[in-house]
C-alpha cells in the first residue's frame, strides 16, 4: 500500500495505491487520522487506485469520517473501484459517504 | 474432474493473512473461478482468518496456528479454515443494523457479514477441539452445449480431512438425497482410488438419507470392501439409523458412535 498526502487550500487529500487490509489497515488508519491531528477537518481520499478493501480498511474509514464530522468537516471519497464500491454497499455505507467521480469535484464540494 | 486439494498452514498474526489469501486466490483461479468470485475468496478468507487473531487468540499469537484448505471440484470451491482457538461460531454473529444516522454508525462488525453476503454458503463446526469454518463458492458451468441438458446441483458442503495419511474422515452436511448423492460418492470413491484404508463417514450433520444415498453407500461398501479398506460410519443421526435399520444395513454397515470409536475400529495396523 502507497499513502500520499497533499493539501489544497483547506483540504486535504490522501491517496492510496495498493489494497487495504487487516496487515495494513493501522496505516490507512494513521494516514487519515494525521491529518486531522494536524488540524484539517476537510478530507478527500482517492481510491481510483485501490483495488481491495476489507472491512478492517473500513472500520478506519468510518473511523475517520466519525472524527470529521464531530469537527463540522467531512471525508469525501473519489472513485472507488468496483469492488470498494460493493463492499460499501453491502456495509450501506455507499449513502454514508459523499462520493465523487474526480479528486477536482470532491475539493470543490467543500 | 477428480476432487483437489491444497493446504497453506501459517502462525497466527495478522502479517501472515494476505499470504494467506494469495494461496486462496491461486487455488481459486486454478479451480476455474473468475477474477471477481476470486476475489470475493480473498475478501472472505481476509475476514474469516481477521476474526480468528483478533478474537479466538486474542491477539498476538504466533505460537498458534491456522490452516487453510482449499478443494474443489466441477462445481464448487471450498475453503476450511482450521484454528485451535476456544469455541467461537462466527456464523451465529448478528448481521450488522442497517444504518438510519451518522451517530448509530458503529465501525465494525462486517467481517462475518460480507463472507455471507459474498460466498454462497458458511458453516461452522467444532471438531477435535478445532474451530472449522467451511466457505464455499460455487463454480458455474463452463460451457454448455446445447444437447446436455443441464442439472442444477445444490453442492453441499463436504469436509475431508485425514486424521492419519491411511485414514479419511469425510463429514457431509446436509441430505444425502438425488442431488447430492453422486457428489458424496465421487469423494469417497476418490479416498479409494487414492489408496485410503479406511474411509470414516461422520454423519453427525447428514438428518436425511433417502434410498438413492443408501444404494450409493452399499456400492462404496463393496468397492472398499474390494480394495481391502474398511467403511465405518459414525455419528448416525436417529432419522438415518432408522433408514439404514428398515433396509437391514445396519447389520451390514460397521456403524459406531463416536469419530475416536471409528477410529479405534480401523483394522489396518497404523
Amino acid at each position: 500500500m502507497e499513502i500520499s498526502t497533499t493539501e489544497q487550500g483547506s483540504v486535504s487529500i490522501i491517496e492510496i495505491k495498493g489494497r487495504v487490509d487487516s496487515a495494513n489497515a493501522q496505516q490507512f488508519g494513521e494516514a487519515l487520522s494525521s491529518p486531522i491531528s494536524g488540524g484539517m477537518r476537510n478530507l478527500v481520499l482517492d481510491l481510483a487506485n485501490v483495488d481491495y478493501m476489507s472491512s478492517a480498511g473500513l472500520r478506519e474509514l468510518v473511523a475517520a469520517y466519525k472524527k470529521t464530522n464531530k469537527l463540522a468537516g467531512d471525508l469525501r471519497l473519489v472513485q472507488p473501484s468496483e469492488r470498494v464500491q460493493e463492499i460499501l454497499e453491502i456495509a450501506g455505507l455507499d449513502t454514508v459517504f459523499r462520493i465523487f467521480d474526480s479528486r477536482v469535484d470532491a475539493v470543490n464540494s467543500f | 474432474m477428480m476432487l483437489v486439494e491444497r493446504r497453506f498452514q501459517f502462525s497466527a498474526v495478522t502479517e501472515n493473512v494476505p499470504g494467506a489469501c494469495d494461496f486462496v486466490v491461486d487455488a481459486a483461479r486454478a479451480a476455474g473461478l473468475d477474477d471477481r468470485a476470486a476475489h470475493h475468496c480473498r475478501l472472505a478468507v481476509d475476514e474469516a482468518c481477521t476474526n480468528v487473531i483478533e478474537h479466538g487468540f486474542a491477539q498476538a499469537s504466533s505460537d498458534h496456528i491456522i490452516e487453510v484448505v482449499c478443494h474443489y471440484d466441477d462445481s464448487q470451491f471450498v475453503i476450511t479454515i482450521n484454528d485451535d482457538a476456544p469455541y467461537f461460531d462466527p456464523t451465529t454473529l448478528p448481521d450488522p443494523k442497517p444504518l438510519r444516522d451518522i451517530d448509530q454508525l458503529e465501525p465494525g462488525g462486517w467481517g462475518i457479514y460480507f463472507i455471507k453476503k459474498l460466498m454462497d454458503g458458511v458453516q461452522y463446526e467444532r471438531a477435535y477441539d478445532h474451530n472449522i469454518l467451511t466457505i464455499t463458492k460455487l463454480i458455474p458451468p463452463r460451457t454448455i452445449t446445447p444437447s446436455e441438458t443441464p442439472t442444477i446441483m445444490l453442492p453441499m458442503p463436504i469436509h475431508v480431512s485425514h486424521p492419519h495419511p491411511k485414514i479419511s474422515l469425510i463429514a457431509p452436511n446436509g441430505k444425502i438425497d438425488s442431488e447430492t448423492t453422486k457428489q458424496v460418492e465421487r469423494i469417497l470413491l476418490d479416498q479409494l482410488a487414492e489408496g485410503r484404508k479406511a474411509l470414516i463417514l461422520f454423519l453427525t450433520n447428514v438428518d436425511y438419507m433417502n434410498s438413492t444415498g443408501m444404494k450409493m453407500l452399499v456400492g462404496v461398501w463393496q468397492r472398499a470392501r474390494d480394495a481391502k479398506s474398511d467403511l465405518i460410519l459414525c455419528g448416525v443421526q436417529p432419522s438415518v439409523r432408522e433408514m439404514l435399520h428398515i433396509i437391514g444395513l445396519d447389520l451390514v454397515f460397521m456403524i459406531v458412535p463416536t469419530v475416536d470409536d471409528a477410529l479405534n475400529a480401523v483394522k489396518f495396523k497404523k
